[in-house]
This record gives C-alpha cells, structure tokens and sequence, in this order.
C-alpha cells in the first residue's frame, strides 16, 4: 500500500531545534521548583525522544501512534483529576502535572509547522505555570532565557529556507532582545488591577506529627526563655526575636539580622501577627494563661475558632494570606489579624487565649501554610464611640498592671485628660510617644529594679518597639483601658517582581492591640516610622510606571530641597524641571544627529544647510524644489549653496557615490554659507539684488 | 499601508489576554513577567510591520509589446535603503496580464531580482502604477500589505488569425440589381520574393526553382486596392458585451494581417478620431490594441470617410448599417457580433439552435441575398474557425 505524505510537513530540522530548546526552557521554569523537578527532568528527557520520533515519522500517518497519544491524554486528566480532588485548596499542583505531560505527549506528534507552534504555545502555558510558583527573583532570568528561545524558535518557523541558517542565529538574538525589552516596557506600564482575588490556598504536604509543641511556644532562638524572668536575663540573639517567647524582656538590646524568613502573598498588606501578652511585670511582658485548645481536621483545612475575649469585628474585610517559610521559625502560625481558616500542612493548629495560633511542629524553611483572616476595619464613627461595655473578662486580663511608679500614673491621666473613646485615648497618647521619644535598638541598658516602662518614659526617652508599645499599653491600661502587646513581623518589603511581601528577620516588631467597645480588638503602633496597615491601603507595585514616576518625583524634589537650601522649594522644582528639559532636548538633538549620519555625508551638509538658512528666516516650502529655492536665495548666499545643491543632486539623483573630494567642497561650502548667512537680510527685505524670499 | 495581526498574532493576542487575567486574579509578578512578554512580541511584530515596507523600493521590467495570450516575462527588482525584510511577498497585477505572487526570502540594499511569468490576457494600452507588498517578518504575527509605487507599460496586441484569403466582396450596385461578381483580385499581376506571411499556396514553384528563392505570385488587387476595415466603436453596441467588441477588434487584426501579407496597405476607421488611419501592419496592431468604444460614427458614416468605391470590411454589431451600406453597393464583407450571445454567455450551447437569421431579425439574409459574405461572431466561438469559413 502506498504511504500519503501529510501535508504542510515541516522539514526543517533546525526550526525543530530551536522549538524544542525553547520548550525545554519551560519545563526547566517548572523544575527550578523543588517539588517539581523530578518530573521536570522526566517530563524533558521524554519531550526530547518526543522530538526526534516527531521528526523521523514526520511524513507518516502515525495513527497508531495518535490513537496511543489519546488514551494517554485520557489518563492524564484522570490524573490531574484525582490530584485535584486531593488537594482542592491549591489546584496548580495538578495543574502543573497536567500541562507537562500533555506538553509531553504533543511533542510525539509534531508533523508541521502549525504543530510547532502549538508547542510554543504550550510551552508559554507552562512559563505561566512556573511564574504562578517562583518566588524569587532568579526566575527573571529563566524569562529572558526563555525569551531568547522562543523568539529564535519563531524566527526558525519563519526562517525562509533560501536565506542558508547563517543569520538565524543573529535574527533570533535581535528578536528576542527587542522582545525581552519590549515586554520589560509593558511589565512597567501595565496596571495591575486587583481582579477577582481568587482563592487558593497552596499548603505543604500533609506532615505527620508526633510532637506537642503547642502547649508551650518553642523559640529556637531563646530555648530558654520559659526560665527568664526577674532574676534571670536571657542573651540576646541577633537570629530570633524575643518576642516569638512566653516571656518578652525588656531588657534585651541588640539589632536583629536581615535573614529572609518568610515571603507572603497577601491581598492586602498587613501586619503578621504571632503572640499576644497581657501580664506587664516591670521588665517584661508574659502570658498569664498558657493554655490552648486544639484546633482539628482531617484535612488542611482548619476553621479556626478564638475565646469569647475576641470579638467578630464590626466592620471587616477578609485578607487571603500564603506564607512560605524561608528560614527556621518558631511554632508560632503567623497571620494577619483576625484568622478565620487557617490551612496548614498538620492538619491541626491550636489558638491560645489571646487569638495566637501555634503550630505542633517547629516551622521549617520550605513550609507552606495559608490563612484567612478577617482583618478589622472599624468606621470612624465607631473608633470614636464613647459608650460600650467592655466585657468583664477582657478589663479583668487586660487591666493588671504592677506597682507603678506615680508619675506614670500621672502621665496618663495628662494625656488622656481630654477623654473621648479608648481609641482617642489610644491615639492620644500613641501621639505623644512618637513626638516624645525616639526609636532606636540601642537604647541604655535598664538598670535592675527599674521599672522598664518608667525608665523610657521619663530617664532615656528613648527605646525599640518594645519599650514604645509597652509604654502604650502601660499608660493605657493606667487610665483604665483594656490593651496588650502583640509581636509579630511587619508587613516586609513588596517584591515587585515576584508579588510576594519578603520578611526578614529584622522585620520582627512589637505594637499594641486596644479594646474598643463595639469594634473589638484595634492595632495601634506608637513606634515612630511604622503604622499598623489598614484595609483602606492600596496594595503596593501596582503600577510599576506610576511607582517609577512617583520615586522620580521624590527623587527630585530631594535634590532640589538639597541643592536650593536657603532658595524656595518652589524654586529648586523649577530648577530641576529645567535640567530635565535640557536632558530631553539634548536627548532629541542626539537622536537627530544620527539620523542626520544615516543619511550619508552630503545629505547631512544639505540638512545643516536647510537648517542654517531656515535660521535666518528662509524656510523652503514643500512645493519648491531646492533648485527653485536655491534661485530666489539672496546673492551672498547663492554660490555656497549652489556648489551643496550640485553635489547634493548629483548624489541623490545622480546615483553616483560622492567622492571625499566632493564631500569636502561641500563642507566648505556649507562653511561659506555659514559666513554668508550671517549677512543676510531678513526675508522679505529689499537687497542689493533684489529681494529676499519671504520665509 | 494596513497592518494587521495574523491568525498567529491573533492567537498570540488571545493568549496575552487570558494571561493577564490570570495574573490580574492571581497578583502574581511573574505571570505579568510572561504575559508581559507576549505583549512585547505582538509590540515588536507591529514594529517590525510598521517599518517594514518602509524604505522598500519595487521597479518593474516588462517588454513593451506583447500578443494577446502570449507569455509575457515580468522582471521586479527589490532593495530597502537600510537593513533586511524577510519573506516579502510582491503580489504583482498588471493590467491586461495574469497576476502573480513571487515571495522574495530576504531583501536587503543589494537589489535583489525576482521574475514571473504571465500572460497577456487582454489588448490594451495597460499601465502598471504599483505592486502590492505583503510581509509578516520573521515573528509572523504582524503583518503589513502596502501597494509600493512600481511604474510600466505594455501594449497588449490584439490577437489575430492568419487567414488564407479575404471573402469576396459582391453586393448589389446602387441601381439595386446584383452585379456581376468581380474577378476579386484572382488575376495575377505578376511575380514578386517570399514575404514572412505569404501563403505558401501562394508560391510559384516555378519562378522560384529558377531563381533559387521563393517566389510568391503577386495579385492584381494586392498591387492596387488597400483593405479598408471598418470597426464599428460605437459604445451603445457592446453595453455588458465587452467581449463581443474584443472579438470585433481580433477579427479586424485577422484582417489588416491578411492585408499586409498580400502586400497592401490597410485603412482603419474608427468611429472616433483619428477617423482613418492608412497604418503599416505593427502601427495598425497599435491601432487595435488602443482603440476602445467611442464616438458615435456609423459604418455608414465610416464608409463615407473613403474614397468613392472603396471596398470595405465591416466589423460591427449593428446588422442593419452593414445592410444599409450593401444596398447602396459598396463592395463589402462583413463581420457580425452577436452581442446577445456574449450578454448572456450562451454562444456555444444555442449557436447550434440559433440561426443566424434569427439573431439579426433577417438582416443577415439580406445580407447573403445581397452576396455580402457575413461571419457571424457568438460567445464562445472559436474566432480563427468563423473567420475561415468566412465567405465560404
């Protein structure tokens, strides 16, 4: 029986190449993440052998082979389905699986061309799939890798075959660089709008576990730190924070690392909780009650259910949190403010009393939980209610305090003087801390005895976030106002590249959650240079180009209040408005003079003569040939330009190459029109032969 | 210039779109990163088409004078001032000839030079103004189709068929009795070389064994008589018949040829000025091959232009005015157009049913009572076969 060749077959083995190196590319995006790169490795050795089956049976049928392809696409997608409904909370790890195994089995069927090109399709797919996992910023590499190869792939489908494959290679580059910059420019300019927000909860695997570490909180900073109290002072550790602790003391000084710990994406930025403390000692803060209930599932996902002393905030907004841990935690489960499911690996979490969720194991870097939260967002009007009850439980936990020196009492009954809601009292005196006190992580030892609160307030007046928030709650609780010390990590920096917020470990930070009636538990910061994120801030890098425009703009306004001390601010804009302008008119001149050497040299004598007669007012309308315009020239102008016309014609009409010699008579005489502008009249004018064309 | 995604493009377009909203949903930098760079390809793709027929220069070759149905080679050269084009497309449509499509792989300043073969497909003064470029550059999403100025000419001859002889010409004089036939130019006026064209039933085989060459018996009428082809231009004839007029011009060409083979001059009247042109046979091609529907002269008016008793052939579609020249005895053959058959394309199938009495109401009859041979022209008729049994 005779074979009939299929048509539009694709026989350029280098086209097939350069699209299998660009799919390759895609599979190593998905296999620089750990827990794909076995089946990446696979995945890309059968893409391979895909390949070179494509190739050798490019002319045949290949039904049988099709007909296999199909049962093996069924089974993939039982697959995919079954991962699916075993990890529902985070669909790209089936994902994931799906896209490499059909990418897999297309490449065992690549006849034509239009097949190639499905694979590159296929192949951005899975760069799309890789994205939605990579986390640092090494992955901007594998995009511009990847850039590279699938515009040198495009450019070998396009490759026409009578142009040999000497300048592919060239072209591809060429491509592939301007595509590389060109996506640069739309990754800046783009807005991101916040969309749909859709839910995932990407978790680790299900971990077995044995241990209980969340009856207790385990730092592995501060093993110790059960034991410090009084009479015993713990080390300060410059890789964890003291905070991660039952015991919080004051009386550690030091400056923590900027060790990465976490990245979080998060819908809105916020604050990563962890601990809560309620028992103020005088040189520290420490949990009066330490017990926690069990919080259990069969699966990841945990509902999380806090005491009564915790309110449902009156006016909430839920904030979908992923944390990836980066470096070795406490057993402390971060989150924003208030959880309300938590997924995680264990399958079980336990809350203590202050809403502070604990994990069974210690947190170790490649761990991924998820967390909702209901974040609180209180209505002015009810952060300045004075009426409300505060429940029993709440102003007996969240009002003791030590014998406190008087002038601490005094000092908040100054400052609260005014009344108003705790939330204005709060406020108020938050205020006067920023304006009293300064930050800083070296603050003076405390001497012993001291009452640590007393001792920033009125003898060093300076401290950490520690001291600030303790001071708060202190002051707070002195005038009768319910509140307590939480620590946790700030929001991070935004990595605009990955969308992830990095957390370091010098990230850690201390503030105060008070009681509001009516709004429940409301975070305040009293440390200078940091404020509690609230619902009603935007997202950061959302637009690169307008966060680009907005870093200029401050950027010159600094350097315009540095250069112009003493002149108006105002002033100092202008100034720097100004070398801006002489930047971009200089820019434009630039580009002018080289398309002015594109031209050729006598082009570019003939365009400086245009523009040094166009100086002096004579314009040449487009209607006039240079010869007509060259006629009604005022005479000291006339031979100079007469001898750059003739060259300039010959030139460009003639088809003849101007010779040096040429190319320096014209330069010469575009210097003698130079001179010869100088004394010509205005258009218009009357001259001594005639007059001047009008402009 | 018009620029346009190509259903790769549009796929690609797509894609970029589904990205986005993916990495929008998702507030994942990467996924931006890799959308962003399908937005960039589609942004260099219009690039590339926006620049790429700019700076692209298209000159055409083409011989100045070709015959209807003849092959004719057209020559496009190419450059661009600065850089490469890749996998350019010139879509080349003369007028009067069958376009083409060439794909030139790469164009750069050295010019590079394409050749096509088309045919003359109608006879005509036809001038080429530009050539329609396509490309897609190398990224194929974008592409760009612009008409790049490209100027020509060709004179399109009309064709003609090498008839034997002309038909003799013998209508009723003037006093309306039939005359006595002529001897039509059989008397043989002498002897003279071999011309390109001459019938070999012409030769004399026995001059020319003595003299070693061809030599071709000349005629009596060929001496003396130019051929006068009346062509009837009036446009009203040929409306939704334009072909009905080209055949008219080819059996004119058929005739002039005859004429200047047998070695006399032919005179052609138009219906528009010039009225008459006594024209040599490559001036009198030039003739028909510019001469279009015009004027409003009939054959009647044409035969008037003539020397008195000139002999004339009429080509025309007007039955009636060759009848009217024929009863006032002018010496004439005529050729007919069924412009009917050519509106309604229905020559081949119906000649057979249709006479030709039936299609001139009875004209052609007279005509035949009046011993002017007639040919009668219908859509689809091989003209070369009508033209020889002409006067048969």
């Amino acid at each position: 029986m005779r074979r009939r060749e299929r048509p539009g077959v694709e026989e350029s083995l280098l086209a097939r190449a350069v699209t299998l190196g660009a799919v390759l590319v895609a599979v190593a995006a998905v296999g620089v993440q750990e827990e794909f790169a076995a089946q990446a490795v696979t995945a890309g050795a059968a893409i391979v052998a895909g390949f070179a089956v494509s190739y050798l049976r490019r002319r045949s049928r290949n039904t049988w082979l099709k007909a296999a392809i199909a049962v093996l696409v069924l089974v993939v997608a039982r697959d995919f389905f079954r991962t699916l409904l075993a990890t529902p909370y985070d669909p790209r790890v089936p994902l994931v699986r799906l896209f490499l195994w059909l990418q897999v089995l297309h490449s065992f069927d690549l006849p034509a061309r239009r097949d190639l090109k499905y694979s590159l399709a296929s192949a951005v797919v899975l760069m799309a799939v890789g994205a939605a996992y990579a986390r640092d910023l090494s992955y901007g590499l594998v995009v511009v890798v990847f850039a590279l190869a699938a515009s040198g792939a495009l450019a070998a489908l396009h490759w026409p075959a009578e142009a040999g494959a000497r300048g592919l290679a060239r072209a591809g580059v060429g491509l592939g660089t301007a595509v590389a910059l060109a996506g640069a420019v739309v990754f800046v300019a783009v807005p991101r709008g916040e969309g749909l927000r859709v839910r995932w909860m990407p978790v680790s695997p299900r971990l077995p576990w044995t241990g209980r570490l969340h009856t207790r909180v385990v730092n592995p900073a501060y093993p110790d730190a059960d034991r410090a109290g009084a009479d015993r002072q713990a080390v300060f550790n410059p890789q964890g924070y003291v905070g991660f602790s039952t015991f919080v003391d004051l009386r550690l000084r030091g400056v923590l690392d900027d060790r990465l710990v976490l990245r979080v994406r998060s819908t809105r930025p916020a604050f990563w909780r962890g601990l809560a403390f309620d028992e103020y000692t005088g040189q520290g803060w420490r949990m009066s009650d330490g017990s926690v209930e069990e919080l259990a599932s069969d699966q990841v996902r945990v509902p999380v259910r806090l005491a009564a002393d915790e309110p449902w905030p009156a006016g909430s907004e839920q904030v979908v949190q992923t944390f990836y841990v980066e470096a070795d935690q406490p057993n402390v489960v971060f989150a924003a403010y208030r959880p309300f499911e938590v997924y995680f690996p264990t399958g079980m979490v336990a809350v203590d009393r202050y809403a502070g969720l604990r994990s069974p194991i210690r947190l170790e870097p490649g761990m991924v939980y998820s967390v909702i939260s209901r974040m609180p967002s209180p209505t002015p009007a009810l952060l300045v209610r004075e009426h409300g009850e505060i429940p029993p439980s709440v102003r007996d936990r969240y009002l003791q305090l030590p014998v406190l020196p008087d002038r601490v009492r005094r000092l908040a009954e100054d400052l609260t003087a005014a009344g108003g809601s705790p939330y204005r009292k709060a406020a108020a005196v938050a205020r006067y801390l920023r304006a009293c006190c300064t930050y800083t992580l070296q603050a003076p030892a405390l001497p012993a005895g001291a009452d640590a609160v007393d001792h920033f307030l009125f003898v060093t007046r300076q401290g950490s976030c520690e001291a600030f928030s303790s001071a708060l709650a202190v002051l707070l609780r002195a005038v009768g106002v319910p509140a307590r010390l939480v620590t946790g990590y700030t929001t991070g920096t935004y990595n605009r590249l990955t969308g992830y917020y990095e957390v370091r470990n010098s990230d850690a930070h201390a503030w105060v959650e008070v009681y509001q009636p009516g709004a429940g538990w409301v975070a305040l910061d009293p440390t200078p240079g940091f404020a509690v994120p609230t619902t009603q801030d935007d997202p950061p890098g959302q637009w690169l180009l307008a966060d680009g425009a907005r870093w200029t703009w401050d950027q010159m306004a600094g350097l315009a209040g540095s250069v112009s001390q003493g002149i108006p601010q105002k002033a100092g804009m202008l100034a720097a408005l100004a070398v801006a302008a002489a930047a971009a008119a200089g820019v434009v001149r630039a580009v002018r003079v080289r398309s002015d050497r594109a031209r050729g040299p006598v082009e570019q004598v003939y365009a400086s003569a245009e523009r040094v007669l166009r100086r002096r007012g004579y314009h040449r309308p487009a209607h006039l040939t240079p010869r007509e315009f060259l006629a009604a020239l005022p005479e000291p102008a006339r031979p100079p330009a007469s001898e750059i016309l003739r060259v300039f014609e010959a030139s460009r009409y003639g088809r003849r190459r101007p010779t040096a010699d040429d190319v320096r008579a014209c330069r010469e005489a575009l210097d003698a029109l130079r001179a010869a502008a100088r004394r010509l009249p205005p258009p218009g004018v009357a001259s001594p032969r005639g007059r001047a064309p009008a402009a | 210039m018009s620029i346009r995604p190509t259903a790769d493009g549009t796929a690609v377009l797509v894609l970029a779109v589904l990205l986005l909203f993916v990495a929008i949903n998702l507030q994942a930098g990467w996924v931006f990163a890799v959308d962003a760079l399908l937005w960039g390809a589609l942004a260099v793709g219009w690039a590339g088409a926006w620049t790429a027929l700019r700076g692209v220069g298209v000159s055409r070759a083409l011989p100045a004078e070709v015959c209807e149905g003849d092959p004719v080679s057209v020559t496009l050269t190419l450059c661009v001032r600065r850089g490469r084009r890749y996998a350019v497309t010139l879509r080349d449509a003369v007028p009067g000839l069958s376009s083409s499509t060439v794909v030139v792989p790469v164009v750069s300043s050295r010019p590079v030079t394409v050749s096509y073969l088309a045919t003359a497909l109608r006879r005509g003064v036809h001038l080429a103004r530009d050539v329609e470029v396509t490309t897609m550059g190398l990224l194929g999403l974008v592409g760009a189709r612009g008409r790049l100025p490209a100027g020509g000419s060709v004179v399109v001859l009309p064709r003609y068929w090498t008839l034997d002889r002309l038909p003799s010409a013998g209508p009723a004089q003037s006093d309306g009795r039939v005359r006595r036939p002529r001897r039509d130019g059989l008397d043989v006026a002498g002897v003279r070389d071999y011309r390109d064209g001459d019938s070999l039933r012409h030769v004399h085989w026995r001059s020319t064994a003595r003299r070693g060459r061809l030599v071709v018996r000349e005629f009596d009428d060929d001496l003396h008589e130019p051929v006068a082809v009346l062509l009837d231009t009036r446009p009203h004839l040929y409306e939704g018949a334009d072909d009905a007029f080209e055949d008219l011009v080819r059996a004119c060409a058929s005739v002039a040829h005859l004429a200047t083979r047998s070695g006399r001059p032919a005179l052609l009247v138009g219906s528009a000025d010039p009225e008459v042109a006594v024209l040599p046979w490559p001036h009198a091609l030039r003739w028909l091959a510019s001469v279009r529907p015009g004027g409003d002269r009939s054959p009647v008016d044409q035969h008037a232009l003539l020397p008195a008793g000139s002999r004339a052939v009429v080509a025309t579609a007007d039955a009636d005015s060759v009848l009217a020249l024929a009863r006032r005895g002018v010496a004439l053959a005529a050729v007919l157009a069924d412009v009917d058959s050519y509106r309604h394309r229905t020559g081949v199938s119906v000649r057979a049913r249709a006479s030709s009495a039936g299609v001139f109401g009875g004209s052609v009859l007279a005509l035949e009572a009046l011993e002017v041979p007639v040919a009668v022209l219908r859509c689809g008729d091989d003209l070369g076969a009508v033209l020889a049994r002409w006067g048969t």
